[in-house]
């Protein structure tokens, strides 16, 4: 494919501020960041979870002084949910205080390492006279540094003594940059020389240096410090749950770190064609030789001192920096840059799938129920499109030719991998902490291990998981490649894929939230009883039936009117250039094609959402009776004293039977009338509204049944959560 | 090289080397020269201090003899001014068994550079020879090229048993060639 060496530069490496002709693509360095950001923010959310709500006894004590409301008379239930439902907000706002610490406290590492580290690398002496002369030509080079860079302060040049680790490196936070150079420098050819400074200065062009030393510092403080002390803190409270946290921080660090890696490898590329166009666009870079030759004479011409080391024999993914091949060749061929990279969708997948769940119970505080999955599913989606749609596009516009389907089916399967392997990494299911600390907040599941699913119901969830991201990643692809190349000038491209993001966006909350919300009652079975009747009870309602089916005619919506687009735009490039529209009848077809697998989606979706559910509905295993016999009052859950009605209801009858109620059985009127009947005959008089609300739905019909029903269940269930808790701090030595 | 009895200038001996074995560097010598003296690293620290991977690829100390030859240089003499020159060969060993120990002063190599050159009679060129191509090797370049070093430097140090002129590791050759 030809290449125009400026513009797919531009595209490839992502538009500087004032750079002519600057489409906004973010950068693959940006994207990079952004995940490397949110898997460390997951991490961090749950060790704020373990230290601030789980040692402190899930705030037991908080919750139970809500035990109050009960007994009070009119509106004790509202008042006794509310109560709690503060409790948990409080305690997820504290949560979310992790990140912000993590973030907060690797700002301050990344400010204060500057000057000491300038301080440690600086040398007394000033930078050698021909180093600073050409460093001089080489800014002077670059035009107007603060229209550029938005910076009015100019980068100076430094002198160092040790430690930079390469031999010029560009350093600094904003506002004050630094170009560190070793002085001995002077020994390279003038070539080399302006070789080496025009590419710091495009990282300081690029602005990548900040993000750079953010994510090291975040990296760093997580890692170093967190992470030893949270696990050190979970093998305190005993058992082995130390070592399964511990195996799960290794891993997200081995993966955080290829994501660093990645990160710095993207921006010397993007550092590497930015130094290419600067030179190219200035007048007196036509009379230095080219960043591509000087990399080109390395590997061909001049000797080499270096024996190969360490770095030097690591595989590609797991270098700091590319090779000077790799960097000869994308300067050769600058589209290389915006190639797709199929491990960024596992990583991006990864990313999703550890803070899904921590981002769940956040939402989850104010709103229970599935509808928290919902809007979670559309907060992640927003950094999974990002990176996902973005990569993309960038691809279509700007990389090596079209993207084959196979590799999208590809990075889409690994998408989805990526999801359920990340739900799985997140501490939090490291263990089955009720197993551990034998308190759970209410909102929160105490196993998200999905391993207790078994055999089908794991190999089930992956099929879902590949071909839900496969589909999706088709989907976006589809549309960026109808899209892409058929709206005119570069705002409006900008202006199509976000549009397209925020198509993705939509499209992939639904399926996203679903398939999480089927993990956490898949995995909480282990606590709570056999989950099958919630699975399929979900799987089946209508509300996630019709959530999937908008998303399926939105996507096909989506797909129609980007072949219609670009349909309009072969017939005007046909009317223009008659010679180049021979492709009509085929774009007619091609268009057609979208119309029918839409249609077919919006059919084929919803219905295997509603077979599995049918297959899981028809795989429970019955669970003990409910009642004893038919007409009968009596429950064998439950102790002879309790089912009579003469000893109290202690922490494990309700949750137990809860645990056994599907959704169905919970509006059954039947049901509702025996449990109400037995909440009211109990000597416990907080339970007495409980049971005469249920004993009032079990009178109602429809809507006005579910209104009394629903606060009611709730409040069971949380007050039932409160004596566990309270009972088992009491039995605890 | 030749040099008589004259113990001559050091920065000069070592200038001439360089004329030898990189003549390309060689208007840049005296700016690299002072850059050395005003950090005068050990010959271990000039190829591993800077990975030019880790920066912008283009491998200047990795490409260039001059900080090399200058760090390799001032290490021998900082060696050889430790010891007397007499009976240099039966203390080679426990010279080579003390330089892999640590590393030597910044200060002893700055006075080495700058001091008078060791008279050139008072050096048995095998033994200088070997002394550099020891420091050549430990400071981590392929052997062809420390032998390049280690021969050449010798011949500008030792003078008179000057093994003849040594083929530089020049333009054009693949790492480990002359």
């Amino acid at each position: 494919m030809s290449a125009s060496p400026a513009v797919p530069a531009l595209l490839a490496a992502g538009a500087a501020q004032g750079q002519p002709g600057g489409a906004r693509l973010p950068r693959p360095s940006t994207t990079r960041f952004l995940l490397l950001i949110l898997m460390v923010c997951a991490a961090a959310m749950f060790a704020a979870y373990w230290w601030l709500v789980e040692l402190r006894g899930n705030w037991v004590t908080e919750q139970a002084v809500c035990l109050a409301w009960l007994g009070r008379g009119t509106g004790e239930i509202t008042g006794f949910n509310g109560c709690i439902t503060g409790v948990v907000l409080r305690q997820e706002g504290v949560v979310l205080l992790g990140p912000a610490a993590v973030l907060a406290a690797g700002l301050v590492v990344a400010a204060v390492s500057v000057p000491l580290l300038l301080r440690f690398w600086r040398s007394p002496r000033p930078p050698p006279e021909s180093l600073a002369e050409r460093f001089e030509a080489c800014l002077a080079g670059t035009g107007a540094w603060a229209a550029r860079t938005g910076n009015r302060r100019r980068p100076r040049l430094v002198a160092v003594r040790r430690g930079t680790r390469g031999e010029a490196r560009a350093f600094g936070f904003y506002p004050r940059y630094w170009v560190l150079a070793d002085p001995l420098l002077v020994a390279g050819s003038p070539g080399q020389l302006t070789a080496v400074l025009r590419h710091e200065l495009a990282h300081l062009q690029a602005r990548d240096v900040d993000r750079a030393r953010l994510a090291r510092s975040v990296w760093g403080v997580f890692f170093v410090l967190v992470a030893p002390a949270l696990i050190i803190s979970v093998a305190r409270q005993g058992g082995l749950a130390w070592l399964t946290v511990g195996l799960r921080l290794l891993v997200l660090w081995a993966l955080i770190h290829l994501t660093f890696q990645s990160l710095l490898r993207a921006r010397e590329h993007e550092a590497d064609l930015l130094a290419a166009a600067t030179q190219a666009a200035s007048p007196a870079g036509a009379q230095t030789e080219p960043l591509a030759a000087v990399l080109t004479q390395q590997l061909h011409g001049i000797r080499s001192l270096r024996r190969g080391r360490f770095p030097a024999r690591l595989p590609a993914f797991a270098r700091a920096h590319p090779t000077e091949a790799q960097r000869a060749a994308t300067l050769a061929e600058p589209r290389r840059a915006a190639r797709l990279a199929v491990p960024e969708f596992l990583s991006a997948g990864v990313a999703a799938g550890v803070i899904f769940q921590e981002v769940a119970f956040a939402v989850g505080a104010p709103l229970p129920g599935t509808a928290a999955y919902w809007i979670t599913g559309a907060v992640v989606a927003v950094p999974v499109c990002l990176v996902t749609v973005t990569a993309l596009w960038r691809h279509e516009l700007a990389g090596p030719g079209p993207l084959r389907y196979r590799a999208a089916a590809a990075a889409g399967a690994l998408l989805g991998a990526g999801l359920l392997a990340g739900s799985q990494l997140s501490p939090r299911a490291a263990t089955n902490w009720r197993m551990v600390q034998l308190v759970v907040s209410p909102v929160l599941p105490a196993n998200l291990s999905i391993w207790v699913a078994g055999a089908a119901g794991l190999a089930a969830l992956s099929l879902a998981a590949v071909a839900g991201g496969t589909l999706f990643t088709l989907w976006a692809l589809a549309v960026a490649r109808r899209l892409g190349p058929a709206v005119p000038g570069e705002r409006a491209v900008t202006a199509a894929r976000r549009l397209a993001t925020g198509l993705a966006v939509a499209v992939l909350a639904v399926p996203l939230g679903a398939l999480f919300a089927v993990c956490r009652l898949a995995a909480d079975s282990a606590n709570d009883g056999p989950q099958g009747a919630s699975i399929a009870g979900l799987l089946q309602s209508r509300t996630l039936l019709g959530g999937l089916a908008a998303t399926a005619a939105l996507a096909a919506a989506a797909l129609i009117a980007a072949s219609m687009i670009a349909a309009g735009a072969a017939r005007r490039r046909q009317a223009t250039a008659p010679e180049r529209g021979r492709g009509t009848a085929t774009g007619r077809g091609r268009a057609a094609l979208p119309v029918a697998a839409g249609c077919a989606a919006v059919l084929l979706v919803p219905a295997a959402a509603w077979s599995a559910g049918a297959v899981v509905r028809h795989a429970i295993t019955p669970g003990p009776p409910l009642t004893a016999g038919p007409g009968s009052n009596a429950l064998p859950l439950l102790p002879p004293g309790i089912a009579r009605g003469t000893g109290p209801i202690g922490p494990g009858g309700v949750c137990y039977a809860e645990g056994f109620l599907t959704a169905r059985e919970r509006a059954d009127p039947a049901v509702m009338s025996l449990l109400g009947g037995l909440f009211r005959r109990t000597p416990d008089r907080a339970l007495e509204a409980v049971g005469v609300a249920l004993t009032q739905a079990s009178l109602a019909q429809g809507a006005a049944a579910a209104d009394v029903a629903v606060p009611a269940w709730l409040a069971a269930g949380f007050r039932c959560n409160i004596i566990a808790s309270v009972s088992t701090s009491q039995e605890t030595p | 090289m030749d040099r008589g009895d004259d113990p001559g200038d050091v920065r000069e001996l070592i200038r001439s080397a360089v004329g030898q074995l990189a003549p390309d560097e060689l208007p840049r010598f005296d700016e690299v020269w002072q850059a050395y003296l005003d950090n005068p690293r050990a010959s271990t620290r000039v190829l591993t201090t800077g990975d030019a991977a880790l920066g912008a690829g283009i491998d200047v100390l990795g490409s260039t003899l001059t900080p090399l030859v200058t760090a390799i240089a001032s290490e021998a003499l900082a060696d050889l001014a430790r010891e007397p020159v007499a009976g240099a060969t039966h203390r080679l060993a426990d010279r080579v068994r003390r330089l892999r120990r640590g590393r030597r002063g910044a200060a002893e190599r700055r006075a080495a550079l700058t001091g008078p050159a060791p008279a050139p009679g008072s050096l048995q060129h095998d033994v200088v020879q070997a002394l550099i191509l020891h420091i050549a090797r430990e400071s981590g370049c392929p052997d062809e090229s420390a032998k390049a070093i280690a021969a050449t430097l010798a011949s500008v140090f030792a003078g008179a048993d000057s093994p003849g002129p040594q083929t530089a590791p020049g333009p054009g050759a693949a790492p480990g060639q002359k």
